[in-house]
């Protein structure tokens, strides 16, 4: 097993009475990617400031690379890059003298710093346009040169903190895939987002959030494996809605055009197999999506499972 | 060290180089240009009217005729202000501008250094740069001082600009001379115009992170502005001379006012002996004169400590002592027997205004400290 790069024993943080992260621990090891899941309020962004020394914790312990971030927080920043929704640049600078500002900060010689900002602004596509102030650039090529910015100075650690906020279509997907070209040059990365897709594809290990607990922690995989015998999705081949002609209180029905899609708390297959025949029913696999927002609407059911998958994954 | 230089230089340059920063040269200039040409113009317009042969250190204006309600202080500065403005030679040179701008400066770089900053730290949380700052990998109190020192720096120097710009243009118009004990003089005053100005920005600087949002934060600071000059204002009041309190102007009885009166049929008295009526007359002004400067200086003493509560009370008291060239100290405007024996000197007006300029750079320290501490715990 890696040694882990973040160790995060639990963490509180308070605003008044209310608590955004309540006893969250969790730890990350070198070279994998781990997603911080939950809708929004859930606690993944307050947990990501105090990753990076912006916030306080109220109390617990964050432990990266072996240093506490409470008494060595330099030691740690000079190891991550940060890359956070809606980047903020220097505006009236352009993208090489925003990099160079940013960079000159990291134990980087005035050459080494040049080729990082050459290497990392060609990485992110953004060299041809390193002369042009940063005010003018759209969010998707600021959040482009916000990844950028994150690599400059070589880091070992990557926080991606809802990214691809505010970004259009073509930009997040730009995004998203250089943060899938960092997971295969083998990167550690800690990557929060309330975009279920983007958490399932770019992490090996989530952690889903909700009023700032973890509920539910493992691999895209394990998560949906973990609710084999509580959740339960059937395709009905029917080109009409079927929920006039069958209905169960345990199940919930969504007609896509071509077919109905159930999902249900209990078997049902017998029930639907008698109203609409064998043929007409198949049993699948729920998504990620749809054991992610089963998670979070059953948070009873979460309780007894929660132990043993943090104490598995951790 | 090169951290603090790398980010000081950043922001001075950023500040220097901002639409903010250029048009408030554009105010300086103009303020200063306009106030400083209409001194000089008047003047040169007494200057003229009192003539070339009255002697180079004569003055028009007596100022314990031109004793007003007011402070000591403000009456002291007055009286200064008056004896160098109805000169006959130009005393004081460009000393004479800048000092009868002071009253505007002081109130205008309250104003300025408070808008300078008061968007300072919000706006970098408004636009989440703080993160990206707070991200690196430097010790928060360095930010926080390099950033008020490079922004204050950006505005002294702005400001330096201004009123030498102001200054050389209207000595050249006029024909002035500068001495290097006034430029000396001038700039140390320039230099503490400075520190004044870094109180404000540093006040600013507080408040836009106390505040967290830039409108709030203009609002306060608004809101200081209005109570510092409400201060002064008080102060000045509380500190008015009560014309009850000062002593009694002797009389001018009949027989003096005769012989005054009948001068120039008879001719004037020669100095060397005058009628004994007349002599003790004379006496009793000089008796009136000393009673009256001991009077001013011991309410001075008083008011000196209510200057420390308001900020423009502070430069005013610097600028009384240092933006004059002709007395030790610039209560001597009033007589005093000892007046002979203390000549004016660069020392002695610093020495006098040591207690102002020490409780300016304290109370900017105090407001250093509480920025960085303020800075240290700021969560974004």
């Amino acid at each position: 097993m890696n040694e882990p790069i973040i160790e995060v024993q639990d963490l509180v943080k308070r605003y008044g009475k209310l608590a955004a992260v309540d006893g969250v621990s969790f730890d990350v090891p070198a070279s994998t990617t781990f997603g911080l899941l939950g809708p929004n309020g859930a606690g993944k962004t307050t947990i990501v400031k105090m990753l990076t020394g912006l916030a306080k914790p109220t109390s617990g312990r964050v432990r990266m690379f072996g240093h506490n971030m409470a008494t060595r927080p330099n030691a740690i920043k000079r190891r991550f890059g940060h890359v956070y929704a809606a980047m903020a640049f220097f505006p009236a600078l352009n993208a090489l003298e925003n990099l160079t500002f940013f960079g000159r900060f990291y134990d980087l010689s005035a050459r080494q710093l040049r080729e990082r900002i050459e290497e990392t602004l060609r990485f992110v596509e953004l060299w041809e346009e390193r002369k042009k102030a940063v005010g003018a650039y759209s969010s998707g090529m600021k959040q482009r040169l916000g990844i950028a910015k994150a690599l400059v100075h070589e880091p070992d650690l990557l926080l991606f903190d809802e990214a691809t906020n505010g970004v259009d279509v073509e930009g997040t997907n730009d995004i998203r895939e250089l943060m899938f070209d960092l997971r295969v040059q083998g990167k550690t990365a800690v990557v929060t987002s309330h975009r279920l897709d983007e958490i399932e594809l770019l992490s090996d290990d989530i952690a889903i959030l909700d009023e700032g607990k973890i509920v539910r922690r493992g691999s895209p995989q394990s998560i949906r494996e973990g609710l084999r015998g509580l959740l339960f999705k059937y395709i009905v081949e029917r080109v009409e809605p079927i929920q006039e002609t069958w209905s169960h209180p345990a199940a919930t029905v969504r007609y896509i055009g071509t077919a109905n899609v159930v999902l249900s708390e209990e078997d049902v297959r017998g029930s639907l197999v008698e109203a609409f025949g064998a043929d007409a029913v198949s049993e699948v696999e729920p998504t990620f999506e749809e054991a992610c927002l089963w998670i979070l609407q059953h948070p009873e059911a979460n309780a007894s499972l929660v132990g043993a998958e943090t104490a598995s994954s951790g | 060290m090169r951290t603090i230089a790398r980010l000081m230089g950043y922001f001075f340059l950023k500040r220097l180089l901002s639409w903010r920063n250029a048009a408030f040269l554009l105010v300086v200039i103009g303020l200063l240009m306009g106030g400083a040409l209409d001194q000089q113009a008047t003047r040169q317009r007494v200057s003229a009217g009192l003539g070339a042969p009255r002697g180079a250190e004569e003055t028009f204006v007596s100022p314990v005729s031109s004793l007003h309600p007011g402070s000591s202080r403000m009456n002291t500065w007055e009286a200064v202000t008056a004896t160098l403005r109805m000169s006959g030679a130009m005393l004081g040179g460009p000393l004479f501008l800048l000092r009868a701008m002071t009253p505007l400066l002081a109130f205008f770089l309250l104003l300025a250094g408070l808008l300078y900053a008061y968007d300072m730290v919000s706006r970098d949380l408004e636009t989440r740069l703080m993160d990206s700052l707070l991200g690196l990998p430097i010790d928060r109190r360095i930010l926080g001082l390099s950033r008020a020192v490079g922004e204050t720096l950006a505005l002294t120097v702005t400001l330096a600009a201004g009123c030498v710009a102001a200054l050389v243009t209207v000595s050249a118009i006029s024909a002035l001379h500068w001495t290097a004990e006034q430029l000396a003089r001038m700039t140390i005053f320039l230099v503490a115009l400075g520190g004044y100005c870094f109180l404000f920005v540093l006040l600013g600087m507080w408040i836009s992170t106390v505040a967290r949002s830039s409108r709030k934060a203009l609002w306060i600071c608004s809101a200081v502005f209005v109570a510092l000059f409400s201060v002064h204002a008080v102060v000045e009041n509380a500190a008015s001379l009560d014309r009850a309190n000062l002593p009694d102007l002797p009389e001018m009885t009949d027989g003096v006012w005769a012989n005054f009166n009948d001068a120039r049929s008879r001719g004037y008295p020669a100095s060397d002996w005058l009628p004994p009526e007349v002599e003790e007359y004379f006496a009793a002004l000089d008796a009136y004169s000393s009673e009256l400067a001991d009077f001013i200086r011991s309410r001075h003493r008083a008011e000196r400590w209510w200057s420390f509560v308001s900020p423009p009370g502070l430069l005013l008291e610097v600028s009384g002592q240092l933006l004059q060239d002709q007395y030790h100290d610039a209560l001597d405007v009033f007589y005093s027997p000892e007046i002979e024996r203390r000549p004016a000197s660069l020392g002695a007006s610093l020495w006098k205004s040591a207690p102002e300029i020490a409780w300016l750079a304290l109370l900017c320290l105090a407001l250093m400290a509480l920025n960085i501490r303020t800075l240290t715990r700021l969560e974004v």
